[in-house]
């Protein structure tokens, strides 16, 4: 006659500085008696489960509150946080009047902003509704030699500021072709008269018989001149002073009316013709070079990393105060340079990014600008990741980075390695399992479960990161047979009690479904236990 | 003869001792010259120049202007507001930024808090200026009465308004100042000092708007286009992402805190 006997084998998963044990255990089923005693109080167990969920969350229900006790409007809050003499509604805040989102117009700046409650809206001064109104409609609004796509409002307030009479295009619909409607203007010398003597203006030819840029004179306007050239006959002329223009990435010579003149090029100070004609960017000097921090030639160039910028002390020009930063950085933190606007990915924590995080550990956006390395963090708890890639460009490369939301809620809903490694859908990857063992995680099948490929951090501090841990948890059955002549010998899910896969195995899902079982923190300190293996039974 | 030796002897030394005086007081009358032209060189100049370099803007200028930029940075660190007292905020590291964004709930974008932040700058810097704007037109008034002139001043009211590259304080006040023939009168005097808040305050805006449609904003892009732009970005564990938008040369800075779109940590929210 046989005997049977079954062993439980318990994988328990835990996270690292908390929680103790990850128990193996052995136990020998005894009569069915005790079984069916066990199941009852399990039955109990999770109705009185059920009922106290009820009960949480009949406890967080939320109302529309007008203003909370923090002071913010219109928000989806327990009563509790609601001041006691604002209104307080039991719905949703968007179904509400008051704090339904919209848009808010401002009449005096001609600006609108949207998803606004109402009564944020009108606290303030604005002018509520529910739809995009009329008046936010976007045109091209040039503003001298510059452009701004913006309502017509808007464009008459930024006119008005500049001193500019409103040219407002409707016509032109999207913010590139508003751009480039200005970028061709013909400019030159604006000559008039003021109190008797024959001043210039260096202007657009628009503006110059407009009388927009000459106290309201309209003046002769000579395309292509600047108006240091002598044969003008103007009270301006060549200076040594350079100075930055709004909009403009060079060093500017200015002539003694304050006009800008050519860029700055030491060596033509002297040069009559070169304080005549208008000369372009590609006949100045170094035009295919940065010229950062050169005191000679203010031909700066922004994607090549240089910008206008008031000269420091121990760089200063050959003449004047402007000089060409250099926006780039050396040696950066991880030993490279790189142009000013590059971003890169960081992740410089103990664990490594194969699955194996560290607790604590985050990604970081590092990014170059003006000269200075900033960081920028991704989402903590590693539910966003950093992205980078690289664009080349005339064989230059310029590297770009992101933080993206990381695609894992979605994981333990999968039961297909294809529908767990779709990309398009989901940040996962599939973890072959050699069984799956009443596996709580997931939605296994044989061969495998879904398993986020990043995994999310836990506030290991809190109680509630013990039930996620424990989803990890599986039960092996082993069975032996032992008769009355054959020593006893396991039968059944015999991989179970050897070393090797199944323990493997189970431990690889306890730590990839979130910061579970024996692991490291971020500057590489242990956890406090770690994996405990016990023998239960005979 | 030994006497007529010692004559001529006698009258160059005495002469020596006079011409040593002479130039001692020549000396010290030319340094008292300098410390009294240096002291009230003010005066000097109004004497000379018959006392018409007064400009009432420019005085106002320079007496408001140390109080406006004091004030422009404390509401620029503020998200636009006079006080935080009762304005929905965050602290971190000491410091303390309103929400112009906010959401209590996770995965939503933010409600936004305050729509109009320009206005509100503005109105800030009056309340915080104020004050000092009419302690300025008292000022104006003593120095017109000190140079001799009947001033009348009307109802007055101090406005700031910010504009691109400059904060100007206009000063509504119908004012007459006359002395003699001489007279002068204003409707309004308005100070300009130079500061970038306007542009830091409008891509504070579009960051907001950003933030309140697509729950988080792309800041390169920012920084790209505008050169003199730096914007630190900081992403709390609640959600919170903290923003400190600054310009380069000026060093002016805005402060504000928005939470949107926040994802809670673990399987749990």
């Amino acid at each position: 006659m046989e005997k049977r006997k079954i062993y439980f084998i318990e994988n328990s998963g835990n996270y690292v500085t908390n929680s103790p044990e990850f128990s193996n255990r052995q136990f020998l089923k005894t009569n069915s008696i005790t079984n069916k005693i066990v199941h009852s109080i399990g039955i109990i167990l999770i109705l009185a489960m059920v009922l106290s969920f009820s009960f949480a969350e009949a406890q967080s229900t939320t109302i529309c509150c007008e203003q909370t006790n923090s002071n913010l409007y219109c928000q989806d809050v327990p009563a509790s946080e609601c001041k006691t003499n604002m209104r307080q509604v039991p719905t949703a805040c968007s179904s509400t009047s008051y704090c339904k989102d919209g848009v808010c117009y401002d009449s005096n700046e001609g600006t609108c902003t949207d998803n606004t409650p109402q009564l944020v809206c009108n606290n303030n001064g604005g002018v509520w509704s529910e739809t995009m109104p009329k008046q936010c409609n976007l045109g091209c609004c040039v503003l001298g030699d510059q452009a701004a796509f913006v309502p017509l409002v808007r464009c008459k307030r930024l006119s008005s500021m500049l001193g500019l009479q409103t040219n407002y295009r409707s016509d032109i619909t999207n913010e590139v072709s508003c751009v480039l409607s200005v970028q061709n203007q013909e400019k030159g010398a604006c000559v008039y008269e003021l109190d008797f003597e024959k001043t210039c203006r260096f202007t657009t030819r628009a503006a110059c018989l407009g009388g927009e840029s000459s106290e309201g004179m309209k003046g002769e306007f000579y395309a292509g001149k600047l108006c240091s050239a002598a044969e003008l006959g103007t009270n301006c002329g060549p200076s040594r002073q350079t100075t930055c223009l709004p909009g403009k990435e060079e060093v500017y010579f200015v002539d003694t009316c304050g006009n800008p003149a050519n860029i700055y090029d030491s060596s033509k100070i002297k040069d009559a013709e070169y304080w005549t004609n208008i000369k372009t960017k590609t006949e100045s000097c170094n035009a295919n070079s940065a010229n950062a921090v050169s005191p000679s030639c203010g031909n700066c160039n922004y994607l090549l990393g240089s910008f206008c910028r008031t000269a420091e002390r121990g760089k200063k020009p050959t003449y004047g105060d402007s000089i060409c930063a250099d926006l780039n950085c050396e040696k950066t933190q991880n030993g490279k340079s790189y142009k000013h606007g590059e971003s890169w990915c960081v992740y410089n924590d103990k664990g490594n990014q194969e699955g194996e995080m560290a607790v604590g550990s985050r990604f970081f956006k590092h990014i170059c600008i003006n000269g200075v390395e900033t960081l920028e963090q991704c989402a903590d708890f590693r539910n966003e990741v950093c992205l980078q890639d690289k664009i080349v460009s005339g064989g230059v490369e310029f590297s770009q980075a992101a933080c993206r939301v990381n695609r894992w809620q979605d994981c333990a809903a999968q039961d297909n390695q294809l529908d767990c490694e779709n990309t398009d859908k989901r940040d996962c990857r599939w973890a072959s399992l050699s069984g799956v063992f009443g596996l709580a995680f997931g939605n296994a099948e044989e061969g495998g479960v879904c398993v986020p490929k990043v995994k999310p951090g836990l506030e290991f501090w809190n109680d509630n990161s013990k039930t996620t841990c424990a989803q990890a948890k599986s039960t092996c059955v082993v069975e032996y047979e032992e008769g009355f002549f054959t020593k006893k010998k396991c039968v059944k899910n015999c991989e179970c009690i050897e070393e090797g896969t199944w323990r493997e195995e189970h431990e690889g899902i306890c730590s990839a479904i979130a910061d579970c079982g024996e692991s490291i923190n971020f500057i590489g300190k242990e956890g406090i236990s770690g994996i405990k293996l016990n023998k239960i039974g005979k | 003869m030994r006497q007529k030796n010692y004559i001529p002897i006698l009258t160059m030394t005495g002469m020596e001792k006079r011409g040593q005086m002479t130039i001692f007081i020549i000396v010290v009358l030319m340094i008292s010259a300098i410390i009294l032209i240096f002291v009230f060189n003010n005066q000097i100049k109004t004497v000379i120049m018959g006392g018409n370099v007064f400009s009432p803007n420019a005085y106002l200028k320079e007496c408001v202007e140390d109080e406006l930029k004091e004030k422009i940075e404390l509401v620029g660190k503020q998200g636009s507001y006079s006080s935080l007292k009762n304005v929905g905020k965050v602290a971190f590291n000491g410091d303390e930024y309103a929400y112009l964004c906010y959401t209590s709930q996770n995965y939503v974008p933010c409600v936004v808090q305050q729509p109009l932040i320009k206005r509100n700058f503005e109105k800030s810097l009056k309340e915080l200026v104020g004050a000092k704007a009419n302690e300025c037109m008292g000022e104006l008034k003593k120095e017109y009465e000190r140079r001799g002139y009947t001033y009348t001043i009307g109802e007055s009211d101090a406005v700031v308004e910010i504009m691109p590259s400059a904060v100007k304080i206009v000063f509504n006040a119908p004012v007459t100042a006359s002395k003699g023939d001489v007279r002068q009168s204003f409707d309004k005097l308005e100070s300009e000092i130079q500061s970038e808040v306007y542009d830091l305050v409008f891509i504070s805006k579009s960051i907001v708007d950003y933030e309140s449609t697509f729950g988080d904003s792309e800041t390169t892009m920012y920084m790209q286009y505008y050169p003199d732009l730096i914007i630190e970005k900081t992403k709390l564990s609640d959600g919170t992402t903290i923003y400190k938008v600054s310009n380069a040369v000026s060093k002016e800075e805005f402060r504000f805190a928005s939470r949107s779109l926040a994802w809670p940590p673990g399987y749990g929210g």
